[in-house]
């Protein structure tokens, strides 16, 4: 505990800088206007950024990122609030009270109570980024080859059925078919060339920035080419620093959010997006005013905002014990600190504690950044949301194609990144999620390298992969999370729910 | 659509099968081969995608087919012609991207960069010759500090040297 605290006062120490205390705020403000504008997500904000930042020494690379991360899910309820259309889809919960508080003319109270809401969501997230990331790296020390397969498919399943709610087939399809493109390249075992069609380029694999600058930046360029028009509503701004009472009235919430938040966000693949939503489905639940909810309820936008910044804390925790991402920002983050020659995963707790806690040392300049930054200038900033997007697309193309290419100056890159830029438009109209095919790319090296080697290890015998504690437990939840979709599933216990109710009942 | 994603989902698995079998060997010496974890998740893939174009065939058969009004060809024509224009603007950005790979190669990465916003800016969002120049300006500045003056990624030098 007290060893935790003297390096995480080490890892603040050392940004105490004022070179750092600069990018800190340049960050967390250029991740404010991309969180903004609605197209540009947080994802390819990190995505373009880490093209801008590869060759910076690790610890600043990682600390600008992160600033970016807590900005843009943050900076995506201006947008929410005033145009009714969330600036990234972790606010698309934020605008069912938001915008209702807005057309009512209290604009500015609602950015003050988003505001306070994600700072105060992030807190949360980085305590449990503080406690848990130490606990959690250091119970994966005992998980062996058969126990990290179980966890990457968990994690391939989990994202698929989360992120495609409606149809979960198809977040299955795109998390196995992310796995089968992770295949591709020279395979960690016997060094063998797979699938790379003779081509020299590919026998190295597919590079991930590329290929995530392409999924979640290029596909947004298309995206835009379809729907163009953007409604903007004029919405005059008063008072934003919002009053204590306002917040301390909703205290309960605010834990519950962060919590649920942090908890959602720790779900390898699944997301901001998801921690908001569920998050402010409990709260008007527990509410004592749920009928306010939808119509500019101060508790539904403190629950939303305060739950999807809680996950953005959340989603890093898994980056740094188990080496999974727990949403589609927090991959491209993993797949930066491995650019900057930082190894994530169970052994981080034994080769370098010091970096987990300099990570939450940043997590909170960003966000005491982030709270200063958002309840300053704001109706400056506003007008950022009047750039038409005929002048933001051709940045953003030029920052796609050079971006793709600077990492490592191969041309090649630029294809990836347009080849999965058509593929994550295509999936996105037909709602296919695209975030489980992101991870299952990152995923699919570890599945196959320990698969293998724990075949070699058990003398081919499939055995132990079903009868090890932990492998048990991790086959549940993904026969659960499979099963639970299905409808036969769902009739079943709904009658053995209404059977168990008569025969109570009848009693 | 649907049935098109569906059906490249099944021959892109079919095709990793077929390799995980026949080239990089699903079990090698009593020990799982290179093609060992392809051929389990082309197999997944391969049910699922089925199963995904099963139920595309069924709702496509399920929906009420359009019908042409009898003697009134125009309408549908310039409704087609639309249609095809919305399916192809997508790839608008692509053909742009995959020219700027060659620009870069030719012209260097300014010209290149200053031709991909023009042309954007010019064809795309209409407008005049003078603010599309003076649109992608800044744009060249920025790409030209950022990636060339600070963070020296080797571009190749096009016919103008620069």
């Amino acid at each position: 505990m007290f060893e935790g605290l003297k390096m995480l006062g080490i890892g603040l120490g050392n940004f105490l800088t004022l070179g750092t205390i600069f990018n800190v705020f340049w960050a967390t403000q250029l991740g404010i206007i991309v969180g903004m504008l609605p197209g540009l997500t947080a994802t390819m904000g990190i995505a373009l950024l880490t093209t801008l930042t590869f060759r910076m020494p690790a610890d600043n690379a990682v600390l600008i990122l992160i600033c970016m991360y807590i900005g843009s899910i943050y900076g995506g309820s201006r947008s929410a609030i005033l145009l009714n259309i969330p600036g990234t889809p972790a606010n698309a919960a934020t605008a069912v009270d938001g915008h209702p508080l807005s057309r009512q003319g209290r604009a500015g109270e609602a950015i003050g109570i988003a505001t306070t809401g994600s700072f105060l969501g992030s807190v949360i997230g980085m305590i449990m980024l503080a406690l848990f990331t130490p606990l959690i790296g250091n119970f994966a020390l005992s998980f062996q080859s058969i126990e990290f397969f179980w966890l990457a498919i968990f994690g391939v399943v989990i994202s698929g059925t989360l992120t495609a709610p409606k149809d979960p087939l198809k977040g299955w399809i795109s998390g196995f078919f992310g796995l089968m493109i992770a295949m591709i390249g020279m395979e960690g075992i016997h060094a063998h060339v797979r699938f790379s069609f003779g081509n020299i380029e590919l026998s190295g694999g597919i590079r991930l920035i590329p290929a995530m600058v392409g999924a979640f930046g290029f596909a947004e360029v298309i995206m835009m080419m379809k729907h163009q028009k953007v409604e903007i509503i004029k919405s005059e701004i008063k008072r934003v620093i919002p009053r204590f009472m306002d917040i301390a009235k909703y205290w309960k919430t605010i834990i519950r959010s962060g919590l649920i938040g942090t908890f959602i966000g720790a779900i390898p693949g699944v997301g901001e997006d998801i921690g908001a939503w569920v998050s402010y489905d409990f709260a008007r639940r527990a509410s004592k005013e749920s009928e306010k909810f939808g119509h500019g309820s101060i508790e539904g936008l403190i629950a939303a905002e305060t739950g999807n910044n809680a996950a953005v804390g959340g989603a890093i925790i898994p980056v740094l014990s188990l080496a999974i991402p727990g949403s589609a920002p927090a991959a491209v983050l993993m797949a930066a600190m491995y650019i900057h020659g930082v190894r994530p995963g169970p052994l981080i707790m034994v080769e370098n504690p010091q970096f987990v806690y300099s990570v939450v040392a940043m997590f909170l300049l960003a966000t005491v950044a982030m709270f200063i930054l958002g309840l300053s200038m704001v109706k400056t900033l506003v007008k950022v949301l009047q750039v038409p997007r005929s002048k933001l697309m051709p940045v953003v193309l030029v920052l796609c194609v050079i971006g793709a290419y600077a990492v490592e100056s191969r041309y090649f890159d630029i294809i990836i990144m347009v080849i999965f830029g058509l593929l994550g438009y295509v999936m996105q109209e037909l709602d296919y999620p695209v975030a489980p095919m992101v991870l299952g790319i990152i995923l699919g090296d570890i599945l196959d390298k320990n698969l293998r080697r724990a075949l070699v290890l058990t003398d081919g015998s499939l055995t132990p992969f079903f009868t090890r504690p932990i492998s048990i437990v991790l086959i549940f939840f993904i026969i659960l999370s499979m099963v639970s979709k299905m409808r036969w599933f769902n009739l079943f216990m709904g009658n053995v729910k209404a059977s168990i109710k008569g025969l109570f009942k009848r009693r | 659509m649907e049935i098109l994603l569906a059906l490249v989902f099944m021959t892109v698995s079919g095709y990793w099968l077929q390799q995980g079998l026949a080239v990089y060997g699903f079990y090698v010496d009593g020990k799982p081969g290179s093609g060992f974890i392809p051929v389990l998740f082309s197999i997944l893939v391969m049910i699922l995608s089925a199963i995904a174009l099963v139920r595309a065939v069924r709702t496509k058969r399920a929906a009420p087919s359009k019908a042409t009004p009898a003697g009134d060809a125009s309408p549908t024509v310039s409704a087609d012609i639309d249609s095809w224009k919305t399916r192809l603007q997508p790839l608008i950005p692509a053909a742009i991207a995959i020219v700027g790979i060659y620009a870069i190669t030719y012209l260097g990465v300014v010209v290149a960069v200053a031709l991909i916003a023009f042309c954007w800016v010019r064809f795309l969002s209409h407008y005049t010759v003078v603010r599309s120049f003076l649109f992608s300006v800044p744009i060249v500045l920025f790409i030209y500090v950022v990636f060339v003056w600070w963070l020296r990624v080797p571009f190749p030098r096009g016919v103008f040297g620069f």
